[in-house]
């Protein structure tokens, strides 16, 4: 599975993507805000490949962006939707990522079904992985720093 | 075509011959790197420290140099430069001998800290000659990256991107951010996790004859799985007391351990079974949760006691029954507490733990020790880019953050990987520090903090890209050269040390540098120096005792840090 590390420069990345049209920065205090909530998912995190259904559901992800996402239609303000979108970019980004690696994320807290893209015997090879991992953060580092030079 | 020329002009005074000037560099960095031996073999001596004693001895250090370099007829702005090649060539060649005091001793500075483990680690099953070859070699690996990245760095940090002054605003929020990285990265020790048996489908024997082929085959014991039986496999036999879906709880007269299936299994509670699969550490919730508590408490304890020595002028008084010995009054709190933090405290539970040192393998292949570690060292290197750049960041926490890049599957190799990026880290950074001087204008370590002391009006910044200043080519040129000797130095003196540590005893070894360190923190910082040093010695030991990385100790430079930007 994708390292922290890799979490938080994909979300930041993401947060940079997203605010450069709203505000048209794309580095503000919103990227860290949403770089420290991918971290935060995994607060529930025992060992490698281990962690709780209550955080890596996709039930907990869609029920979270989905209020995030009404109150900042709600409130009508561009910073505070800010907040709430980094909130929602750090919870879903996090949970993308775990998706795609193999691992899956859990359907709905308390059940140990996954959703899963891969199934375990096509799991990519380890060396693989790490590898597309690499290019990951290198590009997500590549979009911040175009966003920082903008 | 791009060309890179040496900026001459910095200085109203007429400078000596070009060939001349680089014979006094070499003379000069061998002196530097000479020191640098000195302070690296010596365990507590920090060279930050060692940078602020030449700017108090400016005087007499002016003579010496003017001495050995006379021949050449030195203006007084080309004696400064020297100056500084001295103090560069002692910092880079401390970054490369520093290791063997930890390895052997286990008496670490600040940068150095969490190599130790490892280090030591390698040391107890006879392998610490290894552990500084590889520490040099990451050393030297980092040099070549240095070598390559700094145009590159200086393009992205300077003009024409100033990348760091539009990042600038943000330092409190990269530190907030680095620190929640280190607390939810940390994971329960393997020694403090419960064993839990995988199975694949094939797992479940049939009966007991299947069992005792199973068991003859594997060779493992039927009792139930321990943390001794990690990544081995085993074959339990017992009663299903609770099942769920993949998840089952087996138990037998020995006790009880738990089952994860591949796939939903076919057994009942109650059933007897015959279970073959390897034996995996499996930490509970509370646990994981309990460990990033600690971390987060050793955090915020450790940042306490920075903030305390560091941001309220405890040392504006003096201390001392007798004048102090040290000039530069806001450095003097570090020393004792990361003598007690990172050196007392490993000191004292390396005694406790001890039992004597193997005799040392020094007949290696290093073509094969370094093969394939060059990423080890590039990832040490980039972090150490960090380190030199940001304020806050030490190259403790850069090299943690530069180790979850990947995480390697062999723990034996990992190690290996950790401590080539360890020194590659402190070595970048201690020449990242020296660039981001000539571009920012600002001293990132006390090293440079020394060297913007001596330099004054010949500190000229490095504007064009292709126009290096003079100052900072003729110390890259000491550092490069401090660099070579400290990488063929370390190697001969390591293997001297690896062969003459088994006779030694440790335990006096260890009590004699223990009793060298408190002296000195006495002399360095008074009466209140022992009290921090104490205090800190206490907080330096709950890490392992606890089982987090010491990193969290950190906290007690970005803590106040933090404070101070904030505030």
């Amino acid at each position: 599975m994708p390292t922290l590390l890799i979490h938080v420069l994909f979300a930041a990345a993401v947060q940079g993507l997203v605010s450069f049209p709203l505000v048209g920065q794309g580095i503000n205090e919103f990227t860290f805000y949403a770089a420290i909530v991918s971290i935060l998912v995994d607060l529930d995190h025992r060992s490698d490949e281990k962690r709780s259904s209550a955080i890596h559901s996709f039930f907990t992800t869609s029920l979270l962006s989905a209020i995030c996402v009404a109150i900042a239609v709600v409130a009508g303000d561009v910073w505070t939707g800010l907040l709430l979108i980094s909130i929602v970019v750090g919870f879903v980004s996090h949970i993308s990522l775990d998706v795609t690696d193999g691992e899956g994320v859990y359907v709905v807290p308390r059940n140990s079904k996954r959703i899963a893209p891969f199934r375990r015997a096509r799991r990519p090879r380890q060396s693989r992985r790490r590898r597309s991992h690499l290019i990951l953060a290198g590009l997500s580092v590549s979009v911040l720093l175009v966003l920082v030079c903008i | 075509m791009f060309s890179i020329r040496v900026k001459l002009e910095s200085l109203d005074t007429k400078l000596m011959e070009p060939v001349l000037l680089v014979l006094c560099v070499v003379l000069l960095s061998m002196v530097g790197t000479a020191l640098g031996v000195i302070t690296g073999l010596t365990p507590g001596i920090h060279v930050n420290l060692v940078a602020a004693s030449f700017v108090a001895l400016h005087t007499q250090l002016t003579t010496l140099v003017t001495f050995l370099v006379g021949w050449a007829e030195p203006t007084y702005a080309d004696i400064l430069i020297l100056i500084c090649c001295v103090i560069i060539a002692n910092a880079v060649s401390h970054t490369f001998l520093d290791y063997i005091p930890s390895v052997f001793l286990g008496a670490p500075d600040a940068d150095t800290a969490l190599s130790v483990l490892p280090g030591h680690r390698m040391l107890l099953k006879g392998r610490g000659y290894e552990a500084v070859l590889l520490s040099a070699f990451g050393s030297l690996v980092a040099l070549f990256f240095f070598l390559c990245l700094m145009f590159p760095a200086r393009f992205l940090m300077g003009s024409p991107l100033h990348v760091y002054e539009k990042l600038s605003w943000s330092i409190p929020l990269i530190l907030v951010t680095v620190v929640a990285l280190l607390i939810v990265s940390e994971r329960t020790r393997m020694e403090r996790c419960k064993p839990m048996l995988r199975c694949t489908s094939g797992g479940i024997l049939r009966d007991e004859r299947e069992f005792r082929r199973m068991h003859e085959l594997v060779g493992a014991g039927t009792g139930t799985p321990s943390s001794h039986h990690f990544w081995k496999a085993v074959v339990v036999e017992g009663t299903i007391l609770r099942r769920k879906s993949r998840f089952a709880l087996l138990s037998n007269g020995n006790g009880s351990v738990r089952l994860e299936f591949e796939s939903p299994c076919r057994l009942k509670e109650g059933d007897k079974a015959y279970v073959a699969g390897i034996v995996e550490p499996s930490p509970s919730y509370r646990q994981a949760l309990l460990t990033k508590i600690w971390a987060l408490g050793v955090f915020l304890v450790s940042g306490l006691l920075g903030y305390v020595v560091l941001s309220t002028g405890l040392f504006g008084t003096n201390w001392f029954p007798f004048p102090s010995l040290v000039i530069d009054k806001s450095s003097v709190g570090l020393f004792p507490l990361f003598t007690g933090l990172f050196g007392l405290s490993t000191l004292i539970l390396s005694l406790a733990r001890n039992t004597g040192i193997p005799e040392q393998c020094v007949e290696i292949s290093e073509g094969e020790l370094f093969r394939g570690r060059f990423s080890s060292g590039l990832k040490g290197a980039v972090a150490g880019c960090v380190a030199g750049w940001f304020p806050g960041i030490s190259n403790a926490t850069a090299t943690v953050i530069a180790k979850m890049l990947d995480d390697r599957d062999k723990k034996d190799d990992s190690e290996r990987d950790f401590i080539v990026a360890v020194s590659a880290v402190n070595t970048s950074s201690c020449f990242f520090t020296l660039l981001a001087l000539f571009v920012l204008l600002r001293a990132r370590s006390g090293v440079m903090n020394a060297v913007i002391s001596e330099l004054g009006d010949a500190l000229v910044p490095w504007t064009e890209i292709e126009l290096v200043p003079l100052a900072m080519a003729t110390l890259l040129l000491s550092g490069v050269i401090a660099a070579c000797v400290g990488f063929i130095l370390t190697k001969k003196i390591g293997r001297r040390f690896a062969l003459a540590c088994s006779d030694l005893d440790y335990r006096k070894l260890v009590y004699t540098i223990m009793i060298l360190l408190v002296g000195m923190v006495f002399l360095l910082s008074g009466i209140l120096g022992l009290v921090i040093a104490f205090l800190a010695t206490c907080l330096g030991m709950i890490p392992p005792l606890v089982g987090v990385k010491r990193v969290h100790l950190m906290g007690c430079l970005i803590f106040p840090l933090i404070i101070l930007f904030v505030g």
